[in-house]
């Protein structure tokens, strides 16, 4: 289980704490000090996966460099690796307000509505939330079923994206038909097209791989061809379905439909869910859940870098600034960014955030919104808006996320060409305040460090969804847990806990009443096997 | 399966520096234990307790901190649709009163503005006070809360500290929406309460 | 911070004989509450019949024989008192849906209630149940219960004056329309489509072919985006045969297009014996008639062989 994971590490410690920053949640990370190193006070949870409030977003762009503190090697037997400027994964921050800082006039007249201030906003900071890296979750497999089997969905809430838009030729935003309801309701797909675009929406989802035989490694855009659909339904399978670039395989392409309309149906008419409050809460649901079963979580440690010990080349703790050491049995896990120094050449992956006042589609209700602009020679630029329902702006401001999928070039054009699609509806003028950033990418970067059991983690991918995180934590868990432990087993409920040194261990029968969430896929399977538990609780005295 | 016929939902949550006994609070109420190991806070997430107020089941979900407090690391999302606070410090040691102005600087920048703030004393069956009662009252009002002294190891005023919370959010519950109400079924998506009840979570 | 076995979890083994306890406990209580019911039926007063009835039902909304009770306590109560509790019925019966939506003796409740309060006939009343319906169709679409109710509903909330009528239909058939929108295969939408469109078409025969014309176009988006789903083409059929009759189906209109689907999907029976029922009579296609009637006899459907064989 990855909180025995974390309880092993810290029981084992000689003192109660550790600080270790890895790739995410996930791996249970353990949000630091470490990240105090590019803010003068960094006490929140995810590092680059984290999400702030207007005002913390504003000096999360202010950040400033502290000077690293050397710390000398007690003795020879242990040498120190000191970690290096985590500055290095965000370049080119820059933040720009379109609107003045406060309204000049002491008065507006009866009929002008108050002009949108900095201020006005700066007051409303907390009701932002707003992700460094905004990610979206398919409804199945990743990250939500492991939110649902391991019962850490109990810590969040989630909405239904609900809103999937394409470019389309006339130069308009409409909606993705993918749905058998969606396609029988459009206006736009003549009869025959309709036929033809079920098909192959069926086929995709009901055909294994291996039915494809020589199909499997044409480029997927001439198969579709092969399936008689025209250009715009082909454009929109692999633009908004597959979501794969024009020059994927058939095999890529089919992969990724399948994923797609597979997820629709399970929570609603959409494959994608976005969590409540932003993507930032991901860290904090994985956190608590260590921390309920007894890990131990230091914001803003002082961490100077890892001991290793002389002889065996192993990692064996972390040290502070303090010159304090920390040992670690098992592992130290880091993220890759403290590593190395982050060398020029290294891809990055192109980001922004807008905050606006109006959609960039308009609605009757409020709406999480998708959309995936490519072409025949581009790859893919996700942009993701969200509003008030999903808990993360105030009342009549949005947020616009835009990032590459890959790194390549950069995003100048993006406003531009999104401004054309959305003609009167959202214009340059609701674009109150815009951020910038470059993220460099440490997706590729190995795992193993040069050092035995200091295991690196890497940072967000261009991606729209989580999967590459998920699989380096559970490749990373097996790696150090591979006495056949199962990660992220379901926690056990509450009132299914007994503390058996009480004197009238009477449990009111008290219910969890989470009839309402994503639990309710696993209700059924209520014989969860808690024996893990259980064994290593009795493993731990030592 | 059943259906539960409670009235509301409410999420308590508690903080306060660690070891002034916020799980020995939850634990006593819900489950009616005194737990003397140091094992008390392993696998606590939250209790549920149902209490009547006025003839109708209101569901109390109670939060403890998992530990969290003990390098000031309790996250944002802990405070979050949080229906109440119970801030608790212990008055057999001043330390754990003179953080209190921390922490209510934590739930003014997480917590919902309208959230319930009760301050507990508690250890009271201790007789070596540091904190006269006063004192604490002081602090309270100043900071807009009810104060009431506990012993979670003797029950003292434990009963009383939950039931005038959940008869206090009752109250206002009836007279907003705030809460989770149980007419109808909830759905996957929460609509735009001003506090969520707990965890509907995904779709 | 040692934790020398002291923290235990209950194995799913005795979580279960904990929920198997729970369980037993409270089926005792209730048999006890039943058995006392019955035996002292006739002794105890109306109030607290519903009383003790309540409590059962809101877990066991099944038990005809308690609600029976109900009905004779509630009749038995003088007429002040009888509205009153008619109309906390409706809330009763409402919690018990709750255990079981589809509880045939709760929805029959609920309308024995609305027929019991006839005399103080209440628009909103009306009108909050038709929103309930809705909801629970909703939650499951195909809750023939809630739709049988809604259309009893509907019966007494159809307007007298014959100007109100055609937006009360038209009101409705939009209902259907986005039921069906967001699921095709819904049978019970189709079925009661075609009720009230059979509604609207006698109420105004000017618009009679227009009317038609759209409702075919409807009929051909949904057999070509799903042509296996039978719900359509049973009311495509109805349309056809019921509501058009041969001498009105044209060639252009309504063969064509199915003559196009049958080239893209072929050896699909519905749209193969939708196009023998249109062929029927035209010598040009009877050869072809004759070979798919054959196709589907053999070997597309053979479980209904002799159906098409008559058809031949």
């Amino acid at each position: 289980m990855i909180t025995t994971q974390l309880r092993d590490v810290c029981l084992k410690l000689s003192k109660p704490v550790h600080g270790s920053t890895n790739d995410k949640n996930i791996v249970q990370q353990i949000a630091t000090a470490t990240n105090a190193k590019h803010r003068t006070q960094n006490e929140y949870y995810g590092s680059e996966w984290a999400s702030f409030p207007l005002n913390g977003l504003i000096e999360w762009t202010q950040m400033q460099e502290n000077p690293t503190t050397n710390v000398d090697p007690q003795d020879d037997s242990e040498k120190i690796m000191p970690i290096s400027s985590p500055l290095n994964i965000f370049r080119n921050v820059q933040f720009k307000w379109n609107i003045e800082k406060a309204n000049e006039q002491s008065s507006t007249t009866e009929n002008e509505t108050p002009k949108i201030t900095i201020d006005v906003l700066e007051k409303q900071s907390r009701k932002f939330n707003i992700d460094l890296i905004p990610k979206l979750y398919y409804a199945t497999g990743g990250l939500i079923d492991l939110l649902v089997q391991s019962n850490v969905g109990k810590y969040c809430e989630f909405k239904l994206v609900s809103r999937l838009l394409l470019e389309r030729n006339n130069g308009q935003l409409d909606n993705v038909p993918s749905s058998r309801s969606d396609i029988f309701n459009s206006n736009d797909i003549s009869l025959i097209d309709k036929r033809l675009l079920m098909k192959v929406i069926m086929n995709c989802s009901s055909m294994a791989i291996e039915d494809l035989n020589e199909d499997e490694n044409i480029p997927f855009i001439d198969y579709l061809k092969k399936q008689k659909l025209n250009d715009t339904l082909s454009h929109l399978i692999i633009n908004s379905i597959s979501m794969v670039d024009y020059n994927a395989t058939t095999k890529e392409g089919v992969v990724k439909a399948k994923r797609y309309l597979e997820s629709i149906g399970r929570y609603g008419n959409s494959p994608f869910l976005y969590p409540m409050y932003g993507n930032g809460e991901m860290s904090q649901c994985f956190c608590r859940l260590c921390a309920v079963f007894g890990g131990t979580y230091f914001l803003r440690f002082p961490l100077a870098g890892f001991t290793i010990d002389s002889s065996t080349n192993q990692c064996s703790g972390i040290v502070a600034t303090t010159r304090e050491r920390f040992r670690a049995k098992d592992a130290v896990i880091c993220n890759h960014a403290f590593m190395d120094s982050i060398s020029s050449n290294r891809n990055v992956i192109h980001r922004m955030v807008l905050i606006t006042n109006q959609s960039i589609k308009s609605s009757e209700k409020d709406e999480i919104t998708y959309l995936r602009l490519s072409g025949p020679n581009e790859s893919g630029i996700h942009i993701i808006e969200v509003g008030h329902g999903s808990g993360c702006t105030p009342d009549g401001f949005f947020l616009l996320y835009i990032f590459q999928e890959k790194s390549d070039e950069n995003l100048n054009q993006v406003i531009e060409r999104l401004l054309k699609l959305t003609g009167e509806q959202f214009t340059q003028s609701n674009i109150l305040g815009q951020l910038t950033f470059e993220q460099v990418e440490t997706i590729s970067s190995s795992a193993s460090s040069s050092v035995l059991k200091l295991l690196l983690t890497h940072g967000p991918d261009g991606s729209i969804n989580h999967d590459s995180a998920v699989n380096t934590a559970r490749t990373m868990f097996y790696q150090i847990y591979s006495n056949g432990e199962e990660f992220l087993a379901r926690a056990p409920d509450p009132e299914d806990i007994i503390i058996e040194d009480d004197g009238n261990a009477s449990n009111t029968s008290t219910c969890n009443t989470n009839v309402e969430d994503v639990n309710s896929t696993l209700n059924t399977d209520a014989d969860n096997d808690t024996s893990n538990l259980n064994t290593n609780t009795d493993q731990e005295t030592s | 399966m059943l259906m539960d016929d409670y009235k509301y939902l409410f999420k308590v949550v508690l903080i306060g520096n660690a070891s002034v006994g916020k799980t020995c609070l939850v634990r006593r109420f819900c489950q009616d234990v005194f737990p003397t190991g140091q094992a008390a806070t392993i696998g606590v997430d939250f209790l549920i307790k149902t209490v009547e107020v006025n003839g109708e089941k209101i569901k109390l979900q109670i939060w403890d901190t998992a530990g969290q407090e003990r390098f000031r690391s309790i996250t944002q999302s802990y405070y979050r649709s949080a229906n109440a606070l119970i801030i608790v410090f212990d008055i057999n040691n001043l330390a754990t009163f003179s953080s209190l102005p921390d922490w209510v600087r934590e739930v003014k920048a997480y917590a919902n503005n309208d959230v319930l703030c009760t301050l507990v004393g508690n250890k009271c069956d201790i007789n070596q006070r540091e904190v006269p009662t006063h004192v604490a009252e002081q602090f309270a009002e100043k900071n807009d809360m009810w104060y009431l002294e506990t012993s979670a190891k003797n029950s003292e005023n434990v009963g009383k500290l939950f039931q005038t919370i959940a008869e206090e959010l009752t109250m206002k519950a009836r007279e907003s929406t705030i809460g989770a109400s149980n007419s109808g079924h909830d759905s996957f998506f929460n609509g735009d309460q001003k506090t969520k009840p707990v965890k509907s979570s995904c779709c | 911070m040692s934790v020398h076995g002291q923290v235990k979890v209950r194995t799913s083994a005795e979580q279960k004989a904990a929920r198997e306890r729970e369980r037993a406990e409270k089926l005792r209580l209730y048999s006890t509450q039943y058995e006392n019911i019955l035996n002292n039926r006739q002794l105890m007063d109306s109030f607290n019949l519903l009383k003790q009835t309540e409590n059962i039902l809101v877990d066991h909304p099944d038990c005809f024989t308690l609600w029976n009770i109900r009905r004779e306590s509630i009749v038995k109560l003088e007429n002040g008192k009888q509205k009153e509790y008619l109309e906390k019925e409706l809330q009763v019966t409402q919690m018990c849906l709750k255990s079981n939506s589809k509880s045939y003796s709760c929805w029959y409740q609920r309308q024995w209630c609305l027929k019991q309060l006839k005399e103080k006939f209440n628009l909103n009343l009306y009108q909050n149940e038709l929103e309930l319906c809705k909801k629970y169709l909703e939650y499951d679409e195909r809750n023939f219960h809630c739709w049988a109710y809604r259309y009893y509903l509907l019966e007494r909330l159809c307007p007298s004056s014959t100007s109100e009528l055609e937006p009360f239909y038209e009101n409705e058939l939009s209902f259907l329309r986005s039921t069906i929108g967001i699921n095709l295969s819904n049978y019970s939408a189709w079925h009661y489509r075609s009720k009230y469109l059979d509604k609207l078409l006698d109420h105004n025969p000017s618009h009679r072919s227009t009317l038609l014309s759209t409702e075919w176009q409807l009929v051909l988006s949904a057999v070509y985006t799903d042509c296996s789903d039978q719900a359509a083409w049973f009311y495509a059929r109805w349309l056809l045969f019921k509501q058009l009759g041969i001498q009105l189906i044209s060639e252009d209109e309504h063969i064509k297009p199915l003559e196009e689907l049958d080239e893209l999907e072929s050896g699909n029976k519905w749209c193969m014996l939708a196009l023998c029922q249109l062929w029927k009579g035209k010598t040009e296609n009877n050869d072809k008639r004759i070979n798919y009637l054959e196709q589907l006899a053999n070997r597309i459907d053979p479980d209904r062989e002799q159906f098409y064989r008559d058809q031949i």
